[in-house]
């Protein structure tokens, strides 16, 4: 029997890919991926040997990129500052995607550094960005909405990248409270429109 | 692994005429820590060697 994950640090999964451990750190090194393993673009630093060595060596990249963000942003660089905070938040990402147990401290730090470094992209971007929730059948979807600069009354769309996101939003708001599910709902999201 | 993120706005302040009148400054650029290009300027590259770092 698989024991149930624990809250205390571990990073034992409480799936069976767990037991694939060799077939994934393998596929790591070749592909510098933690998913979608077929494309062939390197996201993960030649750096990460193992899959369990990816949160540490996407932390510290993250914080490399914000630390220059945060000098190109006092530089009054912004769009230098707004390309870095990004990237820094694509690194937090992929850290803590890479925890599978959910609420586990180091994946809420490293969605939390993403969340700060997307205010860093909020704050520099040359159009309004805005954190919204959108009441939706009983639940709230957390979105971020960029609008037109000056525009009134356009039309908004509403995206959710993929069904999996709208359902963790929608059919279980519980599991907001972790980092697994605001990362999916949060930055990936929406969109275009009005300043109404 | 930096470069593809900062664009040009030092092309702008040139246009602007904001760069500093002396431009002339030596900065170490680490690959994996500080602040890339924005970090304070060193008197040369023998400050970055390890015997002046430990001050010995």
């Amino acid at each position: 029997m698989i024991p149930p994950t624990d809250k205390t640090g571990s990073l034992r999964s409480e799936r069976r890919r767990d037991n694939q451990q060799w077939l994934l750190d393998w596929m790591v090194k070749t592909t510098g991926r933690t998913h979608n393993f077929a494309y062939d673009h390197r996201e993960i630093p030649a750096e990460v040997k193992t899959y369990r060595q990816i949160p540490r060596v996407m932390e510290k990249a993250g914080r490399h990129r914000q630390d220059i963000a945060r000098a190109a942003e006092a530089a009054g660089h912004n769009q230098s500052a707004c390309e870095l905070y990004y990237k820094a938040c694509e690194n937090y990402r992929i850290g803590q995607h890479a925890i599978f147990v959910d609420d586990h401290p180091d994946k809420i730090y490293l969605h939390g550094k993403l969340i700060e470094s997307f205010e860093g992209c909020m704050r520099t971007a040359d159009y309004p960005i805005e954190r919204v929730e959108i009441d939706w059948e009983g639940a709230q979807i957390q979105c971020n909405f960029h609008k037109v600069p000056g525009g009134k009354n356009l039309p908004t769309i509403l995206s959710a990248t993929w069904k999996r996101a709208w359902l963790i939003s929608t059919k279980w708001p519980g599991r907001r409270k972790s980092g697994f599910s605001r990362t999916r709902t949060t930055c990936r999201g929406p969109v275009a429109t009005s300043a109404g | 692994m930096m470069a593809d993120s900062l664009v040009a706005d030092w092309l702008k302040d040139a246009l602007l005429d904001k760069k500093p009148r002396d431009v002339n400054k030596v900065v170490f650029v680490h690959d994996r820590a500080g602040e890339g290009p924005y970090s304070r300027p060193i008197r040369g590259i023998e400050e970055v060697y390890l015997g002046s770092r430990l001050d010995i």
